[in-house]
């Protein structure tokens, strides 16, 4: 054998059986603390993230990994998707027009300075402003922000908004000197401060002992993207990794339960759908419902989603309060042929995109494929990665595409992020335009459960989307592992996170 | 020619290959359909009401610009040392690649280690008995290793010892100075991948020379002379042979940085590679420039060094 591979394997042996004394010697017990519970806990993530700026930067995963932890917003959801104070307790009017939010004396930013009323405005200015943020349209409405005092903010919007407060909870306040710098290394007024981001390899983050809110039990987060999910659990397994973060309903099937706890929300608002250019080919909704008749959403769901999630037809998650059954399209291919004639449609040939590293995804398109091919009609999935899907999806440059979406815990998001964009261009009806406007301008919640209801049905039957079904969401945490939960947006809530001792 | 015209017509050289570069990995990523600024924002960035949002970012990032200015702009910050800052988050170009190359040079200077030594011996060793089962044996196994995926191969010593045998971790980067046995254990995975190709191309590389030596007259002059046969093999033989693989192996550090970027996005390294990759995927234009650029640099002036290095060690070569 070469001297050198001799040397590293002595070198190996002998470097293993030093670190194992070392790590003999370390769990004595934390120096600070609870003593029960370990200083540090590993997060894997399914990605690394490399943008810090909660103003354009609308990743789940960054939302949950870093924003929810380092920032605080001035309402935010709990894990049933509730609204909550954050940073702030608040009061409506009846019309839903002024907002008063009453900051918590005791907040604080990271920096130190306070999290008065004037930063809290300097914050929201920067979201609605137009320079750089992805939720200017959540604030176009508002009239003004008024410091009615030190710790006091008044928000007064030109028309009724209902869903305004929902649209708040992606709103993060930054604190004032961060702003040039946020994208880097953020500074907010959550229960852990952002501490280093290592490209591709760790983000680290500390506890942050002057938070306002509940005392985090643990330290230091470390937050590990690792792609692949089996080299994910394996190393749950072993103990490098505490909790991951997205695990697949393949994944899941797989773990041993003395070694792991699958963590799955009651229900699941991730939903995947097929968004249609309504101007195109497609453009005949008959069309649309023949191709609805075509999918076995059965299949699909065995196929693809390991038998979990749910196949409503609605785009309203079935535990919202908006939720009104569809009885949709049951598969039939007669039903979709005889569509198909009635249109004067033969020989049908689609193209279907698709974002690469969404497995369901091809799978869906390859049981849609083979149904539609008994009818006569080619579908062509094209697979493709984010930056060429995304020019496909901003500039409608499709036939058909694939897209995943979860829906917030008010049902306005769905029409707000995916129908308006339709509305304006491929799918000009003015009667949905008006019901959204009207469900957001009504406060009472059954009179916007009606609007929904006519929305859902208008939806489902002219089919400018359609729905394939929700997809299941689960973790997978260490048998240790306490205080983690995950809520159906697939958002893992880690600020009270702790491995037991 | 003396060898400070030697040196000056080397450095012209860099800097034309350089400059060549610059405009090709601008152009390419120009020509890719993709826009950093869509990218950044999301699927919102279509939005009529994000329009605006859009545009300012498009200028914040230098998009808005025709593409010769851009260019010009990027290349006089370079001449001045700037390598500019990633469109997403603003971290200098040159913090980035600086916290990547660690993990990267690590990976291929042990698989260098590796794989050097490992194709001295398997070559010569084969080349004493030419037509023995060790020639064969190794003729037929380089040709696999050549040919072998890294990435393929790779998973395979994840499933084998990290998840089947649970010995090896299955990926990660661990500072050497921070904690060394870590790093060790954390590297043999990666490097065995790496230097599976490596080996297989030097070996059969040092065989062939081996072969040649050995059927040298001198071979059998000095076995006249009474020189024992292990002498002959191991000291004039290998050093014969082994000569020219200075210069392979500088040729081949280009080949390695190729195959230590799907090793590193296998193994999770954090290194260059994955650098590269993740900044292509978002289209960070500025750091994916710089890191071309500056890899370029790197690989040329490993060549040159190979080629001094020669010059020094073959005595037959003038000064």
């Amino acid at each position: 054998m070469s001297n050198a591979l001799r040397t590293t394997r002595l070198g190996v042996f002998a470097a293993l059986a030093v670190s194992a004394l070392a790590l003999a010697g370390c769990t004595a017990g934390s120096p600070t603390g609870d003593p029960a519970v370990a200083d540090q806990v590993v997060v894997a993530l399914p990605g690394d993230i490399d943008n810090f700026d909660p103003h354009t930067n609308q990743l789940n995963i960054y939302q949950f990994a870093v924003r929810d932890l380092v920032f605080s917003t001035l309402v935010k959801y709990d894990v049933a998707l509730e609204i909550q104070p954050d940073l702030a307790d608040f009061e409506v009017n009846d019309d839903a027009t002024v907002f008063t939010f009453s900051i918590d004396p005791d907040a604080v930013f990271q920096d130190e300075t306070p999290v008065n009323a004037d930063a809290v405005i300097q914050s929201l200015e920067r979201a609605a402003g137009t320079e750089g943020s992805i939720w200017a349209p959540r604030l176009a409405d508002v009239a003004s922000y008024d410091a009615t005092d030190d710790t006091t903010v008044t928000i007064t919007l030109n028309s009724p908004n209902a869903a305004f407060l929902a649209g708040l909870t992606d709103i993060a306040i930054i604190a004032p000197s961060n702003f040039d710098d946020v994208a880097s290394a953020p500074v907010g007024s959550g229960p852990y401060s952002f501490t280093s981001w290592e490209p591709n390899k760790q983000i680290e983050l500390t506890r942050f002992d002057d938070y306002f809110g509940e005392a985090a039990p643990t330290k230091t987060i470390i937050e590990q993207p690792i792609a692949d999910q089996q080299v994910a659990l394996n190393n749950l397994y072993s103990g490098t990794v505490d909790v991951m973060t997205t695990a697949s309903a393949a994944t899941v099937a797989q773990v041993d339960a003395s070694r792991a706890t699958v963590v799955e929300p009651d229900t699941s608002n991730s939903l995947q759908l097929i968004e249609y250019n309504s101007s195109g080919k497609l453009a005949d909704p008959r069309v649309r419902q023949a191709l609805a008749y075509a999918l076995d959403k059965d299949s699909i769901q065995e196929i693809a989603f390991g038998g979990g999630g749910s196949t409503a037809w609605s785009p309203i998650p079935e535990s919202s309060w908006a939720y009104a059954e569809q009885d949709g399209y049951p598969y039939d291919l007669d039903k979709a042929k005889a569509l198909l004639a009635e249109a004067g449609v033969s020989d049908l040939t689609f193209d279907l995109e698709i974002l690469t590293g969404y497995p369901e995804a091809e799978s869906i398109a390859r049981v849609w494929q083979a149904s539609l091919a008994e009818i006569g009609v080619t579908l062509n999935p094209k697979v493709e990665e984010l930056s060429v899907w995304l020019d496909k999806y901003i500039a409608r440059d499709y036939d058909a595409t694939w897209n995943a979406f979860n829906v917030g815990g008010d049902p306005n998001s769905f029409f707000d992020v995916i129908m308006t964009p339709h509305l304006g261009d491929d799918y000009p009806n003015t009667e949905v335009t008006d019901l959204v406007a009207q469900a957001k301008s009504v406060s009472d919640q059954d009179a916007r459960a009606a609007i929904y209801a006519q929305l859902q049905e208008i939806i489902v039957a002219d089919l400018p989307v359609m729905i394939v079904q929700s997809s299941p969401v689960a973790a997978i945490v260490g048998t240790k592992v306490t205080g983690y939960e995950i809520n159906p947006l697939g958002n893992s809530l880690l600020a009270q996170v702790a491995v037991t001792k | 020619m003396n060898t400070a015209q030697r040196i000056g017509f080397q450095v012209a050289r860099l800097a034309l290959v350089l400059f060549l570069v610059s405009i090709l990995v601008f152009l390419a990523l120009r020509l890719t359909p993709g826009d950093p600024a869509i990218l950044l924002l999301g699927p919102q960035a279509g939005r009529d009401d994000v329009a605006e949002t859009l545009a300012a970012l498009r200028v914040q990032m230098g998009l808005d610009q025709p593409w010769p200015v851009q260019y010009w702009l990027w290349l006089s910050d370079l001449l001045r040392g700037d390598f500019g800052e990633s469109v997403r988050n603003g971290v200098p170009v040159v913090t980035l690649i600086g916290a990547a190359v660690p993990s990267t040079i690590w990976l291929i200077v042990l698989s260098v280690l590796v794989s050097v030594p490992l194709s001295i011996v398997l070559g010569v060793a084969a080349a004493a008995r030419r037509g023995g089962i060790l020639d064969r044996a190794v003729r037929g196994v380089t040709t696999v290793a050549i040919a072998l995926p890294g990435v393929w191969f790779g998973l395979l010593l994840i499933i084998l010892f990290s998840v089947t045998l649970r010995v090896l971790p299955a990926g990660g980067y661990v500072d050497p100075f921070t904690d060394f046995g870590g790093f060790l254990q954390h590297m043999i995975l990666p490097v065995a991948t790496l230097s599976v190709f490596l080996t297989g191309v030097l070996t059969r590389f040092v065989f062939a020379e081996a072969t040649d030596v050995l059927r040298q007259d001198y071979m059998r002059t000095s076995a006249a002379m009474g020189i024992p046969a292990r002498k002959r093999l191991f000291v004039y033989a290998t050093k014969n042979a082994v000569l020219p693989m200075i210069t392979i192996v500088g040729v081949q550090i280009g080949a390695l940085v190729g195959g230590a970027v799907l090793v590193e996005a296998v193994f999770g390294l954090g290194g260059l590679g994955q650098l590269l990759l993740s900044s292509v995927l978002n289209r960070d234009y500025q750091v994916v420039q710089g890191a071309v650029l500056l890899t370029t640099i790197v690989v040329l002036i490993v060549g040159f060094l190979a080629d001094i290095a020669y010059r020094l060690v073959d005595p037959r070569i003038a000064r």
